[in-house]
């Protein structure tokens, strides 16, 4: 993490900065566009209502789970080996909870009332608790990072006392937000999983399987980013460290896996109609690589952090993390988009989609009907549900995970979160601290 | 206390769309936007009964918002934009509060609310809102000021529903799709009332609600289609007399040259001789 080795990097650096400035520029510019026309230049309609957005919403909701893990695990049970990285995994909380926030606008149909959420909250919905756990998750993340910097910066410059009442106040709010950032999972979990109208939703288990995948895909991008910034010298981490993130990674992925299996077990075992249709649409609908990619990719990461031999590697572990990161992703899409495929009441002619465009037309209903838009044929009824997002969607879904690996990237650069691992011995009156590494001094200069 | 409810007797809708129609009408509804649908519960497409004939079923099912009193669009809103009017117990859209979220459409188990994805279109060359003018804002003081429920100027982005015509049910008219049903197969009145025709004829006719196994607890009712009298049993041999096809349906089936392939009619049924169409199946009953 050398000032030489940075600058040797400096047109590497920049050029990825100037890529992803580039994405960001796109999905703004696809944003522009949507709100010019409306979500119609989506793929969205009135039967599949909700799609790649609230996906992303609730994939970022879930990668903000490693700041819990590293951080907050590290003070709250005294996990001394995280230390060194409990600040990166801070900054990756909060950029991906302040994602997750701002995830939602795109979605909406009116952004400019969203305000109204704060000024005329209704109490009973659950995305006013999401809307507000998120905020104290964001605020708590921002708090424990600040105070953590100035901790490691009083230290620096040899006031004991301010750092140890710091890092003090660091762990008595690691307290407070590890149940925060699991009740964060478990309310957007609840935001699907309340919903008697979606069966794929509506299950006690889902609270604990988002809960489950949020830190699969935590501490994967945990890992993700420390191994890929270890690569490049931006940061200095034992192998040891990053290789008992992968076994923790191993033991997550179990968990789900185990969560999901006792939620499929228990709906196909029965063999209720009721129970069973909802996981047959996920499984053998039309979205059914949806589910069968998410299922293989979460065997693929698990088997790539089992085995001994390989899982010290970073190469490894990077490519677990990908896998456990993309099978998250994955298995959010699976969740909203089948869920809205076959409405509960479908009967023909079906549901208005909203538009007189985008529907299919009945096969086998003798009817011919002009479309008022002759170069876009369609009815205004569909039975079942279609979707795919549109290039806008893909844009704009692209921009947002743009600017949180701008984010991630420009604050792992400038802000003071790295730990070096040359003076580690520094006692400390904080028990579990007592590893904790000294900062370079040269970093608190600059920032 | 009044409770608006309504009441669709499924034994007599002829699915003739009327109210789909009148509804699109009165509340001037964009293209692609329907709040009130008729649904064929049979066979694959519409007006198509599910079964080989005789021996087909099918009912319709006039369908819009089903005015739930636990309803989870009102409890799922994150702005109170729906609500559930104090006064009569109608759950109602505030156009200006909606932000669009489609929380609503997501929760609601009976698919009937609908979003405005793009700017509102109209039928080319109708220029001018038809049904209502104006907007129209709830009068009851429970439900807060400036609570816009109606206008025929849609926002884009904002989510709507059958209304029960709240602009014309305050001011003590009917529903429109109430008043144009041709064959009076839909009562509206308050529930809360026991002596109300709704309320009696809910008791008499056995009516159900949809879905309720979910405990929405609808405030909308429906008599039932009375499917058995079309069942027919397989052996045909003790078909009730009114499953004889009436002369308007032989009248039909000489048209169309013959019954509809498949089909065997009951004994003692008077069948046309049939008329060999080419591209068509011969009809291969065994009668007379």
């Amino acid at each position: 993490m050398s000032s030489e080795q940075k600058s040797g990097s400096h047109w590497r650096f920049y050029l990825f900065i100037a890529f992803l400035v580039a994405l960001v520029v796109l999905g703004a510019y696809a944003w522009s566009i949507q709100l010019g026309n409306g979500l119609i230049v989506t793929d969205m309609r009135d039967v599949v209502s909700w799609g790649l957005y609230i996906s992303l919403f609730a994939w970022f909701v879930g990668i903000s789970a490693g700041g819990l893990i590293v951080s907050s695990a590290a003070a709250v049970f005294g996990i001394r080996q995280w230390q060194p990285i409990s600040k990166v995994a801070n900054l990756l909380a909060l950029v991906a909870i302040a994602l997750a926030a701002f995830a939602i606008l795109p979605d909406l149909g009116q952004p400019g009332r969203v305000i109204y959420i704060f000024t005329n909250p209704n109490l009973s919905s659950p995305l006013v608790w999401d809307v507000t756990i998120i905020f104290t998750y964001l605020a708590i993340s921002f708090v424990e990072l600040v105070l953590m910097i100035t901790a490691d910066r009083a230290r620096a410059r040899g006031k004991e006392s301010t750092y140890v009442s710091r890092e003090r106040l660091v762990r008595g709010i690691a307290f407070v937000a590890l149940p925060v950032a699991v009740l964060t999972h478990s309310i957007t979990a609840w935001i699907f999983g309340l919903q008697i109208s979606r069966p794929l939703w509506n299950t006690a288990l889902l609270a604990p399987i988002f809960l489950a995948s949020a830190l699969v895909s935590g501490l994967a991008l945990v890992i993700f980013v420390t191994a890929l910034s270890n690569r490049f010298g931006a940061l200095k981490v034992d192998t040891e460290v990053l290789t008992g993130l992968a076994k923790l990674l191993g033991v997550i992925i179990l968990v789900d896996l185990f969560l999901l299996g006792s939620e499929y077990i228990t709906a196909v075992w029965p063999a209720t109609p009721a129970e069973i249709s909802p996981l047959t649409t996920q499984f053998f609908g039309p979205y059914w690589w949806l589910a069968w990619t998410q299922i293989v990719l979460a065997f693929v990461a698990l088997a790539l952090v089992a085995v001994p031999r390989t899982r010290g590697f970073a190469p490894t572990q990077v490519l677990a993390a990908i896998f456990a990161l993309v099978e998250v992703f994955f298995y959010r899409l699976e969740l909203v988009i089948p869920a809205f495929v076959n409405p509960l009441v479908q009967y023909p002619p079906g549901t208005s989609i909203g538009t007189t465009t985008g529907g299919t037309v009945l096969s086998g209903f003798g009817v011919s009907v002009s479309p008022v838009d002759p170069s876009n044929p369609g009815l205004s009824f569909v039975l079942s549900g279609t979707y795919f997002p549109t290039w806008i969607e893909w844009s704009i879904a692209v921009g947002i995970v743009a600017v949180a690996a701008l984010l991630i990237t420009l604050g792992i650069r400038y802000l003071p979160v790295r730990e070096g691992a040359e003076g580690s011995a520094a006692g400390s009156t904080i028990q579990w601290s007592g590893s904790r590494a000294k900062r370079d001094p040269g970093e608190t200069a600059s920032a | 206390m009044t409770k608006l409810g309504m009441l669709i007797d499924l034994s007599r809708c002829v699915g003739c769309q009327s109210c789909a129609v009148a509804c699109k009408v009165e509340n001037n509804e964009p293209l692609g936007i329907w709040w009130n649908r008729v649904l064929t519960v049979g066979g694959p497409n519409p007006d198509q009964p599910s079964g080989d004939f005789p021996n087909v079923q099918m009912h319709y099912l006039p369908l819009n918002c089903q005015q739930c009193e636990n309803a989870p669009c009102v409890k799922v809103c994150p702005v109170g934009a729906t609500y559930k009017r104090e006064s009569d117990g109608l759950v109602l859209v505030d156009f200006d509060r909606c932000i669009g979220c489609r929380y609503c459409m997501a929760a609601c188990p009976y698919g009937v609310r609908t979003f405005n994805w793009g700017e509102p279109e109209y039928t080319p060359g109708i220029s001018f809102p038809v049904g209502h003018q104006g907007d129209y804002f709830d009068p009851d003081p429970t439900s807060g000021p400036n609570r816009l429920v109606y206008t025929p100027n849609r926002p884009r982005g904002v989510v709507e529903k059958c209304t029960y015509c709240v602009q014309r049910v305050d001011v003590g008219v009917e529903p429109f799709c109430i008043q144009v049903c041709p064959v009076g197969a839909r009562i509206f009145g308050d529930l809360d009332d026991p002596n109300s025709i709704i309320s009696t004829s809910i008791q008499a006719g056995n009516a159900q609600q949809l879905l309720p196994e979910l405990g929405t607890n609808p405030q909308q009712y429906f008599i039932p289609p009375y499917v058995q009298k079309t069942v027919v049993p397989a052996t045909g041999n003790s078909a009730p007399s009114e499953l004889v096809p009436s002369e308007d349906l032989v009248a039909v089936a000489e048209e169309v040259g013959g019954y509809i392939p498949g089909f065997t009619p009951p004994s003692g049924a008077i069948v046309p001789p049939p008329v060999p169409v080419a591209g068509s199946q011969s009809s291969d009953e065994e009668g007379p």
